[in-house]
């Protein structure tokens, strides 16, 4: 199986799994040009879940060196599984202490999960300084994503996420990056264990249903606001670019403080539990008005 | 006697965000009420910076919905929430049906929840302090049955405290109904009201 990861973005572009072969699993970032927080968790997540079917890994560097110590300093050589093999040049491990612009590639697990977000918590509410309102949100939103995948993601190859803000000074606009990729059973299974929903067999479709309100595998306990919260009350502050793809299925949605749309996509690939991508900008001065969620 | 006592939500987090800690959480308000009744409960959220709804659904609504206060003596009220807190104990308490007094910074109260009638009807209560039923259907032009009914709901709630009229002349079981003192506690320990 080879995993090739070319350009900007690849997993929330067009990158996929490809390959029968479950003898070895190359992840091939020679090409990677620049690299999301989806990328990074993602990469790892993949050579997690690859790795505890015994099967061999190898991630090839990116010959960009910049690239290269940035997959570094994410933390995604470190998170790789035991006896990966890293091909290319690996650069030093010299960091500078970035705590308040990003979060490295992170093991989640019920364990951890509420200190995770007392980490967190600072890191967006700070990034969103004296707009308290849009920072809780933001904050809400990841929160809901990650008790997610503890919660119904659960498995023992484990969840990664990553976040990374965005000043504006190096990149076009001011944004949050946020993800979380989990191993667990994916939307649709998790769906399909409440009787209401057993009738789901697409995995675009399971996933466009977890985004409607109160919608739940767990029954008759009014849960499911999670997902369809984060992106209602996300948009009324900013726009709003969320992903969400778990089996043979896709969600995209864009929403912006008039509404949002939605576009359901099937993938060519498995992925082996849910990923989950959040990018959220603030409008610029002169773009539109911020509303109230009230 | 009645008992005020305080719980301060801060001891679970400054960023709360997950199902397993409401649980917790409710179970420490539940250990803290243990079997004693007569009780004015204040929930304090003051120096926690933002929760999620999972958790203010999982520690507060489901809290609310588990008991009836009235039947204990106990009333509850919230208070220390920022503007995006209190946003979500409106979300959690409104898609559990249920409501809640907010003691706001001001030093007033408000009903929190999604039955308009029940907030008038608290608003009536908080003119009146103490009184009896028929006091409410007179001041709101109710049946006194219909008075009857919207103060079961509140005291039920924790939002009125409620005792019976000993002696009453007025035959059956009669009560009064009193609104909550509007004060914060900064102890978790039950004192003396």
């Amino acid at each position: 199986m080879e995993l090739k990861v070319v350009g900007s973005k690849p997993l929330s572009e067009a990158a996929f799994l490809s390959g029968e072969g479950p003898d070895r699993l190359v992840i091939d970032a020679t090409m990677l040009t620049f690299a999301c927080p989806l990328d990074l968790a993602g990469i790892v997540a993949t050579a997690h879940w690859a790795s505890s079917d015994a099967i061999p890994v190898t991630l090839r560097l990116p010959h960009n060196l910049d690239m290269a110590s940035y997959l570094q300093r994410m933390d995604v050589l470190r998170r790789m599984p035991p006896r990966t093999q890293i091909r290319g040049r690996v650069p030093p491990d010299a960091r500078a202490d970035h705590r308040g612009s990003l979060m490295e590639v992170t093991p989640l697990d019920e364990k951890n999960v509420d200190d995770l977000l007392e980490r967190l918590g600072p890191l967006i509410t700070s990034f969103y300084g004296g707009q308290a309102d849009a920072g809780a949100v933001v904050f809400r939103a990841c929160s809901e994503l990650m008790g997610n995948a503890t919660e119904h993601g659960v498995s023992e190859h484990g969840a990664f996420i990553a976040v990374q803000l965005h000043s504006g000074s190096t990149t076009a606009d001011k944004r949050l990056e946020f993800a979380v990729c989990d191993t667990g059973v994916g939307v649709m299974n998790h769906l399909r264990s409440n009787p209401k929903y057993e009738y789901l067999t697409r995995d675009e479709l399971a996933i466009a249903k977890a985004m409607e309100p109160g919608v739940s595998g767990i029954k008759a306990d009014l849960r499911g606001n999670g997902l369809s919260d984060a992106i209602e009350q996300t948009r009324h502050f900013g726009r709003v670019d969320f992903q969400i793809r778990s089996g043979r299925g896709e969600v995209r949605v864009k929403g912006h403080p008039e509404g949002h749309s939605e576009r359901q996509l099937s993938r060519p690939d498995q992925t082996s539990g849910t990923w989950a991508w959040l990018t959220h900008r603030l409008p610029a001065p002169s773009e539109t008005v911020i509303q109230s969620s009230k | 006697m009645t008992h005020s006592t305080s719980f301060s939500v801060v001891q679970l987090g400054d960023y709360p965000g997950t199902r397993t800690l409401g649980q917790d959480g409710r179970a420490r308000l539940d250990d803290l009420l243990g079997e004693r009744e007569e009780v004015d409960l204040t929930i304090d959220f003051a120096g926690v910076k933002v929760m999620n709804n999972s958790f203010a659904d999982e520690f507060l609504a489901k809290f609310l919905i588990s008991q009836n206060f009235s039947a204990k003596g106990i009333t509850v009220k919230v208070t220390g929430l920022t503007p995006e807190n209190l946003d979500s104990v409106v979300v959690c308490v409104e898609r559990r049906a249920t409501q809640v007094v907010v003691l706001e910074e001001d030093g007033s109260l408000d009903l929190v929840g999604d039955d308009k009638i029940l907030a008038d009807t608290f608003n009536q209560a908080l003119k009146l302090g103490s009184f009896k039923a028929n006091d409410l259907a007179d001041a709101m032009g109710l049946t006194a049955q219909n008075a009857n009914n919207r103060l079961k709901r509140l005291a039920d709630a924790g939002a009125l405290r409620k005792a019976q009229v000993t002696g009453s002349t007025r035959g059956g079981r009669e009560f009064v109904y009193e609104t909550l003192p509007a004060e914060v506690l900064d102890s978790n320990n039950l004192t003396p009201a």
